[in-house]
């Protein structure tokens, strides 16, 4: 299991990504999976960067690892406010340009395109866990 | 991302290419209202080059959608990558938005 812990800035976005793509990237075999990846951490970590720290500094951490055959596995952790990503609303999916809402499709995102996800307070953080699976699903 | 911009007849081309992310969607953006600013209000924006887009990159797009609907303009794309026609997709843009398969589609289709 690999780990990075930093500021949780938008400084830092780009070494959590590299971090994870150069892990993920490793295990050959799962290459395939480096779009959907790629695209749920930047929305974790946007999201955590923007909301766990409202006006104070913080850092946060994240975990990657090759569990078996095709699984791959990152946890992304902060120590700021409590947040659900599993507990928000449904984003608007509208079509009609006038009255849908912005935002909020980031959460929807990394709910399609994991395997599975995990979320618990512990410690006086979040913690948030997500399965990727090599042929799985969207 | 880089951006590029042409005019033919009415389109206000605008091609992207790279990345649309957190870091990079506002520019976009910003590029676009100043466009629509400038009076283009037939947007017409080919993805051909575009490996990647986020959440970030479909809220900046809504907001420039948004814009030219409020001026009665247009906005459209073409040559959607795999990756991004799936985030189109899923979102649901792909059917708020007219999305053609490529450029010259687009051009030829109004």
């Amino acid at each position: 299991m690999s780990r990075l812990r930093l500021p949780a800035s938008m400084e830092s976005f780009g070494l959590f990504r590299s971090f994870v793509l150069e892990e993920l990237e490793r295990t050959g075999e799962l290459d395939d999976l480096v779009p959907k990846v790629d695209l749920v951490l930047e929305e974790v970590l946007v999201n955590a960067i923007h909301y766990a720290y409202p006006g104070a500094h913080g850092e946060l951490e994240v975990e990657c690892l090759s569990e078996s055959p095709g699984k791959f596995r990152v946890t992304v952790k902060d120590w700021g406010i409590a947040f659900n990503p599993l507990d928000q609303a449904p984003p608007d999916l509208s079509s009609d340009v006038s009255s849908r809402q912005v935002g909020g499709l980031g959460i929807f995102f990394v709910t399609q395109m994991t395997e599975r996800l995990h979320y618990e307070y512990r410690d006086g953080g979040n913690v948030l866990t997500m399965w990727f699976q090599k042929n799985g699903g969207n | 991302m880089e951006l590029k911009n042409q005019k033919q007849d009415k389109f206000f081309i605008v091609e992207v290419s790279g990345r649309m992310d957190a870091i990079s969607a506002p520019e976009f953006e910003k590029s676009c209202l100043e466009w629509i600013q400038q009076g283009e209000s037939t947007l017409l924006v080919d993805l051909a080059g575009l490996e990647y887009m986020s959440s970030a990159g479909l809220r900046s797009i809504l907001v420039v959608g948004k814009k030219l609907k409020s001026v009665g303009g247009s906005l459209s794309f073409s040559s959607l990558a795999p990756t991004v026609a799936h985030v189109f997709s899923i979102s649901n843009f792909a059917s708020m938005f007219p999305v053609h398969e490529s450029l010259e589609k687009a051009l030829g289709n109004s």
